[in-house]
């Protein structure tokens, strides 16, 4: 018999963060208008938890041990601060799986449901994209490698950015969309003004003939629409400023699994770099989704990550590590 | 009530308002049937006794509006469907690509040739084009279409020696070019198999956008497939036809371009071939008279090899020369010819389908337009807003769209150009993508819909599209209301098979789960008969999702009772599902009976042919017993009786089970077999877990249906032992204790109601694009003791779900806040 508690599980789920030094600095900042340079803020998730045994240190302080799923982050020991011990609480009547990344970045107490059962709510990222996200034509950036055709699951298993309950973001995930939506001049003929002040205008009116629920729904049109008008007018400044961009338009997903992910961090560096947006969340695979993928170079045949998470035996857990060390490799 | 529209049914709005016969975008809800005519086509009464279907592979190109364009999926809700618009959300992202497929549609030239409607909104009389196969009629059977993917098998090992290029920025070269219709590859096509290309006279002619790119041997070349070689693309490849004429070269010559137009780039894969080796060397020959040649060994153990030239500036490349005279086999084998053009007016519109390739068009009957073209914009676009919207508009509605016209026009554009914005603004506004039932203040706190929301209503739970001209005319009476009216309308709706082919591509797709079938990936070692073909390429998921569409789709046209869904005397089965199963001789007994020989001449595409086969006994039979859901509620190694007790609670019985509070890990076999679990089979490893207490109550519930299927194996096929272990497939249902599949489905009938009512709930629920809540109780009791009284009809089912207190009211609470 093997039972672990969810909770111990889930805080490993949760533990993904990996926050760049000096931390308690840049938290301290995070009004992003005290330093000269503006502050930044990366969110990067990644499933089904890890092997503790090769993903935790054995030594805190400054003299941390670099366990062996944490590899690919030699160069970078020394600018990292590794949090542990972030603990979150289970809630039963839902599944554990669709409580760790849709409640990673949550303002919702665990045992606050306001979205049917889970504990939903406003995320940390979207906190601080209202307070620092105004002066950057993206208020925030959300992107992920879950390149799955078929929606087999839900979307608490696949969003960890949220503006509100219930209210997931969508996320890019395909890279050159991203780099046309980072570099592309906005298309005037495509968003063009009068049509947004029309679709606007219709929102409004359609708004005021609903019940207060629907209302609610609808708003996540209008918002949408408020902030494509202003991504306008600012993206039109900043590409002015930037003029062309850093690199080749990519051509889509690259099909190798670590081509990929690199080049999702990549885009979010240059994002940042450029003062595009200072908020990014990237979901480096989803939750559970149950379905074999690739890791090139690593395995020679498809894996499946969740089905791995439950099995015994020291091949899997080997396994896990491999797989803890290859998402090491989206580094910022 | 609001609720956005799914992606599918966006595309098949839009599609339907401007009455096209194919689809908007390419989407991965939209199932691979390569055939459909056997559903579109059965008579009001009866699907026969044999039919022919087939699945394309997933992700294959099909004839769609916007080859390039498309939206992002949505994600199905907790113990629902797609269509439930508490799940649905709205994003800036999504609001963005809403305004760039909205562009899209509006400026598409196609759109204003093929849609009657917009050509009537531009003031335009509408005549049907020309078919495309009229207008290629010369060269329509030479002519192979540019496909995208080069080499997507993904299995080419090295390159040659000094390529310009390595694969993957040629690819993406290549990608590009496509996209703007002056590159592409070459890929044989399944259909041209064992052609013969001739020496010198023949040609193989590729489309691509912008131009035509000619391919002449100038030996007898072959297309054909090698079962000792591993193609790049397909199962087809290129080869010289006289065994050991391995030196030969192809002149390439590119029509409908410019003068100086002609090959760029170039990339090409030589294929390895078991027990052959040797070197063999291509020479690209180009228009300033230089020469580039690279070499490779070809070697089994090493795999298949990419070769590439660059032109040098200025000039292109006239011909590739072969030689594969040092090589060991009779046969250079070729594949994929990529190539990228230049001087070749770029063309975003992608080169027409061929018509072998457009069997999976969804087409239905263009609408008649309803747009006068002869009257004045305002009229004609009040008349658009209507269709758009689904209802009657204001004036005031109307004047703002014109405005939106005039205000283009003032800015210097045409009026067709103004009108295109104008559409864009129409298919981005909320009152196209949503579906609407505003609050009335003169209402109770529950009130009934009008005609027009009822129109709808009805038109996404039977067609996931927007209401036809008849529906909307019969709401603008004030009629649909009457149930006479309704009962007839429905009747018609499920007539019309163009579209209501949704409930069983959509529906039943997603209540069954089969939408998650290609994720599943059986062990290749443990279950060899899942892979076929070289490679293993070919699989068996798409004859396991074609039997449960076929049974439902049996259901619908044959107004059987739904109890045939999980308990039926037939099944539909090809030869590989018949040889899956071990009912050959069924399979047999029946096509003989259908007056077929043994030796039928139609055994090469046999798995197209489909058999309505009684069944010997009652272990198959139904959707719980099928292949794909056994398979789809499997591990790649083994079964999963949690997983399949889950499914059936949650599918049959719509009763899920609560989520596990604990985590568990099902101990494996070690490799060395070194502990006592070796002798266990997962039955057994299921009791251990059950007899904890923590896990006991959850598990008494799921266990059994689970345990009842443990007689199928993790891609249902019979079985009688589990390892080393014989099965043990009893336990207790219904206070009846069973023995297996059959037996199970015995104890489920005692209470065939409670299959009924949980079928009753998921089609409510779908049709309502809500959960069902406890207030919809007594309605959905209604429905089903109505239906019992002629045993549980669909069309009594569907028709009760219409009817029902539910479907045609809706909440008018205003609630609170500002």
């Amino acid at each position: 018999m093997n039972i672990v508690r969810y909770d111990r599980r889930t805080f490993l789920r949760s533990a993904a963060g990996v926050l760049a030094l000096p931390w308690l600095e840049s938290l301290c900042r995070a009004d992003g208008n005290s330093g000269s340079s503006p502050r930044r803020f990366a969110f990067i998730y990644t499933p089904n938890g890890y092997n503790q045994q090769t993903f935790l240190p054995q030594m805190t302080g400054r003299d941390w041990d670099l366990p062996p799923a944490l590899e690919p982050l030699t160069n970078l020991r020394d600018r990292v601060s590794l949090v542990t011990g972030l603990d979150r609480e289970f809630v039963p009547g839902t599944g554990v799986h669709a409580q760790c990344g849709s409640c990673w970045l949550t303002s919702s107490a665990p045992q606050e449901t306001l979205d049917g059962g889970f504990p939903t709510n406003i995320t940390l990222d979207q906190h601080i994209a209202r307070k620092i996200g105004a002066e950057t034509p993206l208020p925030s950036l959300e992107l992920s490698c879950n390149d799955f055709t078929n929606s087999k699951e839900t979307k608490y298993f696949e969003s960890i950015s949220w503006y509100g309950p219930g209210h997931a973001a969508k996320t890019e995930k395909n890279p050159r969309e991203v780099f046309q939506r980072l570099f592309g001049r906005p298309d005037g003929d495509v968003l063009n003004r009068s049509v947004l002040d029309k679709v606007h205008a219709d929102a409004k009116r359609l708004a005021a003939t609903l019940a207060t629920d629907d209302r609610e729904k609808l708003n996540e049109y209008l918002d949408s629409v408020r902030q494509t008008e202003r991504r306008i007018q600012l993206a039109e400044q900043a590409a002015a400023r930037i003029g062309q961009p850093p690199f080749p338009e990519p051509s889509g997903i690259p099909e190798p699994r670590g081509e990929y992910l690199r080049l999702m961090g990549e885009l979010i560096v240059h994002a940042f770099r450029l003062d595009l947006t200072r908020v990014a969340t990237l979901v480096v695979d989803p939750e559970r989704w149950d379905s074999p993928r690739m890791f090139h170079g690593v395995f020679d045949s498809p894996q499946n990550h969740h089905v791995l998470t439950h099995t015994k035996g020291d091949e899997a857990k080997a396994k896990i590590t491999e797989i803890d060390r290859f998402s090491g490799a989206v580094r910022l | 009530m609001l609720r956005r529209l799914t992606r599918l049914e966006y595309n098949n709005t839009v599609r339907d308002l401007f009455g096209l016969k194919y689809d908007i975008f390419m989407f991965p809800e939209r199932l691979p049937v390569a055939n459909k005519q056997y559903f579109l086509e059965s008579s009001d009464t009866n699907l026969g006794d044999w039919l022919q279907t087939s699945m394309r592979e997933y992700g294959q190109r099909y004839d769609v509006l916007l080859p390039l364009q498309g939206l992002p999926g949505d994600n199905r809700a907790e113990y629902g469907f797609a269509n439930r618009g508490d799940s649905l959300n709205f994003s800036p992202l999504l609001f963005e690509k809403y305004l760039e497929l909205a562009h899209a549609i509006a400026h598409s030239e196609r759109l204003e040739r093929d849609s009657p409607v917009m050509a009537n909104l531009l003031g335009k009389t509408w005549a049907p084009p020309a078919s495309l196969a009229t207008r290629n009629a010369d060269d329509a059977t030479s002519t192979v279409s540019v496909a995208l993917k080069f080499a997507p098998n993904d299995n080419i090992a090295r390159q040659a020696e000094g390529n310009d290029t390595w694969k993957g920025a040629f690819v993406t070269e290549l990608t590009e070019a496509f996209e703007h219709g002056s590159g592409g590859t070459f890929d044989v096509p399944a259909s041209q198999n064992n052609q013969t290309i001739a020496g010198k006279g023949g040609l193989i002619r590729v489309a691509v956008g912008g131009a035509t790119l000619t391919i002449n041997p100038n030996v007898d070349l072959w297309l054909a497939a090698f079962a000792t070689a591993q193609e790049t693309s397909g199962d087809h490849l290129l080869t010289n036809k006289i065994k050991g004429e391995k030196t030969f070269e192809l002149t390439f010559k590119v029509e409908d371009g410019g003068d100086d137009a002609g090959v760029e780039h170039l990339g090409v894969c030589v294929l390895a071939r078991k027990d052959q080796r040797g070197l063999v060397t291509l020479t690209a020959v180009l228009s300033d008279g230089n020469e580039t040649s690279r070499q490779a060994e070809i070697d089994p153990d090493q795999g298949n090899v990419f070769f590439s030239f660059v032109a040098s500036p200025g000039a292109v490349i006239r011909k590739l020369r072969v030689d594969g005279s040092q090589f060991s086999g009779d046969y250079v084998l070729l594949d994929d010819i990529g190539f990228i053009l230049s001087g070749v007016e770029g063309n975003r519109e992608l080169p027409p389908v061929p018509e072998d390739k457009r069997e999976n068009i969804v087409s239905p009957e263009p609408v008649a337009s309803s747009i006068d073209p002869s009257l004045p914009l305002s009229g004609r676009l009040a008349q658009f807003l209507r269709l758009a919207y689904r209802r009657e508009v204001s004036e005031p509605e109307v004047a703002t769209t014109v405005a939106l016209v005039r205000q283009s026009v003032d800015a210097g554009a045409s009026e067709p150009d103004a009108v295109r914005v104008a559409v864009q603004s129409v298919l981005s506004s909320p009152e196209f993508l949503f579906l609407s039932e505003p609050f009335d203040p003169k209402g109770g706190s529950v009130r009934p819909l009008d005609d027009f929301e009822l129109a709808s209503r009805l038109s996404y739970f039977l067609w996931s599209s927007m209401p036809d001209n008849e529906l909307l005319a019969i709401a603008a009476r004030g009629e649909l209301a009457n149930p006479e009216t309704l009962g007839q309308q429905i009747g018609r709706m499920l007539r019309d098979r163009r579209r209501s082919r949704e409930l069983s591509e959509s529906f039943a797709v997603q209540w069954l789960k089969l939408d998650q079938l290609y994720s599943s990936k059986p062990d290749r070692q443990l279950f060899k008969e899942f892979y076929s073909g070289p490679q293993g390429k070919s699989t068996l998921h798409g004859a396991m999702l074609t039997e449960p569409l076929l049974l439902f789709e049996t259901v619908l046209v044959e107004d059987r009772s739904v109890l045939d869904l999980c308990d039926p005397e037939f099944t539909w089965l090809n030869v590989q599902l018949a040889e899956l199963y071990g009912l050959r001789e069924s399979l047999q007994q029946t096509r003989t009976a259908a007056g077929e020989s043994e030796n039928s001449a139609h055994d090469k595409d046999a798995g197209r042919d489909w058999y309505r086969v009684p069944l010997p006994d009652r272990n198959r039979g139904g959707v719980m017993t099928m292949a794909g859901p056994l398979m789809l509620t499997s591990l790649p190694l083994r079964t999963s009786p949690v997983k399949r007790g889950a499914w059936l609670l949650e599918t049959v019985f719509n009763r899920p089970p609560a989520e596990p509070k604990v985590a568990f890990v099902l101990e494996e076999n070690k490799p060395d077999g070194g502990n006592d679990l070796e002798q266990m089979s997962v039955r057994q490893r299921f009791e251990k877990h059950r007899s904890d207490a923590n896990c006991y109550s959850c598990h008494s519930r799921i266990d059994p249906p689970g345990f009842s299927l443990e007689s199928f194996d993790a891609i249902g096929k019979l079985r009688t032992h589990d390892g080393t272990q014989p099965v043990d497939a009893s336990g207790v249902w219904n206070d009846t204790t069973f023995s297996g599949s059959a037996e199970f489905k015995a104890a489920l009938r005692k209470r065939e109601q409670e299959f009924v009512r949980g079928f009753v709930e998921h089609l409510m629920s779908y049709a309502l694009g809500r959960p069902i809540e406890h207030f919809d109780m007594p309605a959905v009791t209604k429905i089903v003791d109505d239906a019992s009284t002629d045993g549980y009809r669909l069309s009594h089912i569907i028709e009760g779900i219409v009817l029902s207190y539910p479907f045609r009211h809706t909440r008018n609470v205003k609630g609170e806040g500002p």
